[in-house]
């Protein structure tokens, strides 16, 4: 590729080209004016202007990437596109909200809104860098170098402060200028806002962080001691495997988070009356948040249950298994109560009958309330767990045998099922005498269910063939059946 | 911690190496981080995509497998299911919470049962088979459904620069 044509030469040819014409304008505008007046005056009239705004968003954006290498390096791939993804909306949010303001406030908002598009980004890219950081984590990793080896928690002090140091410069501003003028009250007290905002959210990244951090500390406090007391042992099984319910607290700390924001929201909203455009994201909040402590309650109550309510399984259940491993971790089941942690790795059985650890399990039903193989729900509304496939195909079904009249097709439905296993389901059907007719219905896969509409089609013409066999046979039956009569009358 | 996805991901490299499926190479980008692997992907026979080696980057989650991972093809391809920047949309690499198109059945999202040869495979089928209705790629889908010809000509395309034509 030529080098003209890559970007970031583009990019150097065209700042060259910007200062060269900011200088030119300048200089041109300095020598041809008497006073100062006069040269700004020139400034900020025709091309100068768009000159001098092309000038300054150039180096802002240096100013900025300059910013971001020192604080965080080389920007990873995913980092680069959740910034992009979101700057759009940012900006254009921003753009509508500067519209609300006075004309002679038009300086502090643009550079408060920069200054707000910067920490913005940043906490973005903060964020993400928090997953990074706890992927690179390895068994070498202490929590020592954990802290302190990368820029993380000092970036994230150094944006609290800065965050604190504005709101407080916002809000301090915007309570001086309501007394005397009122003018740019509104700009200060949104942006105070924006930065309170913004703090909040730093909170929120801190409690992540310290969450993980927590785990990690445990985590290492676990290795140690398996060190200690099992050198020769591989301590690969008994290894610590994450902090129980540590999404269910993510959750909760994001919730907790939302709860705050609102709380702001409407606190700046009532005594100010904010225009009605923050009103929106208030709603939005009220509902997300209403919501969130809805599930997260339902989380919290049914994953109590789950120990109590599924059924251990025993040691004659997994021998029927065909491959004895937890789909979720992909390590063996085993019953072995002396093993450590067993509490943890209990294999349990769920409705649908298949076998998960405990553990496993619970971390699951954080996320989704169904099985992971076959997706059949746990609990139903009323939150109680659903009995298992085996219980209830053991359960005393309404007997069908007795109905006399079953020639209707639409008898069909209620034939009582019962499963084997997954892959085949027998049917118990009577006739009219009361004989039991059995057929067995092969399934392929469970999830092909229009395979098994058509296979269950086919099956019921089966079966009314037979039947209709069976009548005519029946019929056949009647004058024999009257024959032997008459043969026995005779022979008496 | 990351452990848990950092076994069950060794777990499934293992597996990989022990009998890789036809067409499909997956390991990890390098050896400290286990959570970015590189796949080879090579299109399916009688598709547009044929003989083309497709680059693509997996991103897994700190709590993998109870989250799925990302899928980007690096560089992006011509299809109706990838964004323009490469990610790739299909229903099985969504959490089972979020929806971002609306009419995804829940028994089609992500769950741990699904493995990085398991998500792969879906992607060859993904290439024989672009599902327009869900598309992440309008322009894609348009070419697809409208202008097949036009649109086996830009694949072809993309299918040479993959083998770095």
């Amino acid at each position: 590729m030529p080098f003209y044509q890559s970007r970031t030469a583009q990019f150097v040819l065209f700042t060259l080209f910007i200062y060269v014409l900011t200088f030119a304008s300048v200089y041109f505008a300095i020598s041809s004016s008497i006073s100062f007046l006069q040269v700004t005056i020139k400034l900020t009239q025709g091309f100068n202007i768009i000159i001098i705004s092309i000038f300054s968003i150039i180096n802002s954006i240096i100013l900025w990437k300059f910013s971001n290498y020192l604080l965080f390096g080389e920007l990873r791939l995913i980092e680069y596109e959740h910034v992009l993804e979101r700057l759009p909306f940012t900006v254009i949010n921003m753009v509508f909200m500067s519209s609300m303001f006075n004309e002679h406030d038009i300086f502090t908002t643009i550079i408060l809104s920069l200054l707000l598009l910067y920490m913005k980004v940043s906490n973005w890219i903060l964020r993400d860098r928090l997953e990074s950081l706890l992927q690179t984590v390895n068994d070498s990793t202490t929590i020592f170098n954990l802290i302190f080896s990368t820029q993380f928690f000092f970036n994230l002090i150094l944006f609290s402060l800065i965050d604190y140091l504005m709101m407080n410069f916002c809000i301090s501003n915007s309570l001086l200028s309501n007394s005397n003028i009122g003018s740019s009250a509104s700009v200060y007290l949104l942006m105070g806002m924006e930065f309170t905002m913004l703090l909040v959210d730093l909170f929120n990244i801190l409690c992540h962080s310290i969450l993980n951090i927590y785990e990690f500390y445990k985590s290492s406090l676990v290795s140690l001691d398996t060190h200690l007391t099992s050198e020769d042992e591989e301590d690969d099984e008994s290894g610590f495997n994450g902090l129980e319910g540590k999404f269910i607290y993510e959750k909760i700390i994001d919730t907790f988070t939302r709860f705050l924001k609102t709380i702001i929201h409407i606190l700046l909203l009532i005594p100010f009356a904010m225009p009605v455009m923050l009103s929106k994201d208030v709603v939005i909040d009220l509902v997300t948040l209403s919501q969130n402590i809805n599930t997260i309650w339902k989380i919290w109550v049914n994953n109590r249950k789950l120990d109590d309510q599924l059924p251990t399984v025993t040691q004659h259940q997994l021998d029927s298994m065909e491959d004895k491993i937890c789909i979720i971790c992909m390590d063996d089941l085993s019953i072995n109560s002396i093993q450590k942690n067993f509490e943890k790795r209990k294999p349990k059985m769920l409705p649908c009958g298949h076998i998960l650890h405990m553990n496993c399990l619970k971390n699951w039903m954080e996320r989704s309330q169904t099985c992971p193989m076959c997706r059949l729900p746990v609990f139903n509304e009323k939150g109680e767990v659903l009995p298992t496939r085996r219980e209830r195909a053991t359960t005393p079904e309404p007997s069908t045998s007795t109905s006399s009249d079953s020639e209707e097709n639409e008898e069909w439905v209620s034939f009582p099922i019962e499963t084997i296993d997954d892959s085949t389901i027998t049917f118990n059907l009577a006739n009219d005498d009361g004989r039991i007719l059995k057929s067995r219905l092969l399934i392929n896969s469970t999830t092909d269910t229009t395979q098994n509409s058509d296979d269950i089609l086919g099956l019921k013409q089966k079966i009314n063939q037979l039947q209709d066999q069976i009548n005519q046979l029946n019929k056949n039956m009647k004058p024999i059946d009257e024959k032997e009569n008459i043969l026995l009358s005779h022979t008496e | 911690m990351s452990r848990t996805a950092q076994k069950r991901l060794l777990k499934e490299l293992q597996q990989l190496t022990r009998d890789p499926p036809p067409g499909i190479i997956a390991a990890p980008k390098t050896e400290s981080d286990l959570f970015t692997w590189d796949c080879l992907v090579a299109g399916p026979p009688d598709t547009p995509y044929a003989g083309g080696l497709f680059n693509c980057q997996l991103q897994f989650p700190t709590d993998y497998p109870l989250s799925p991972p990302t899928l980007t093809f690096t560089p992006s391809i011509l299809h109706p299911n990838v964004y323009p920047n490469g990610e790739v949309c299909i229903s099985i690499l969504h959490a089972p919470g979020s929806d971002p198109n609306m009419y995804e059945l829940p028994e089609e999202r992500w769950s741990p049962v699904q493995s990085v040869e398991k998500i792969l495979l879906s992607v060859v089928s993904m290439l024989s088979e672009p599902n327009v209705e869900s598309g992440a790629n309008i322009d894609a889908c348009i070419l697809w459904r409208d202008h097949r010809d036009d649109f086996n000509k830009k694949v072809k395309r993309d299918v040479l620069k993959s083998l770095g034509f």
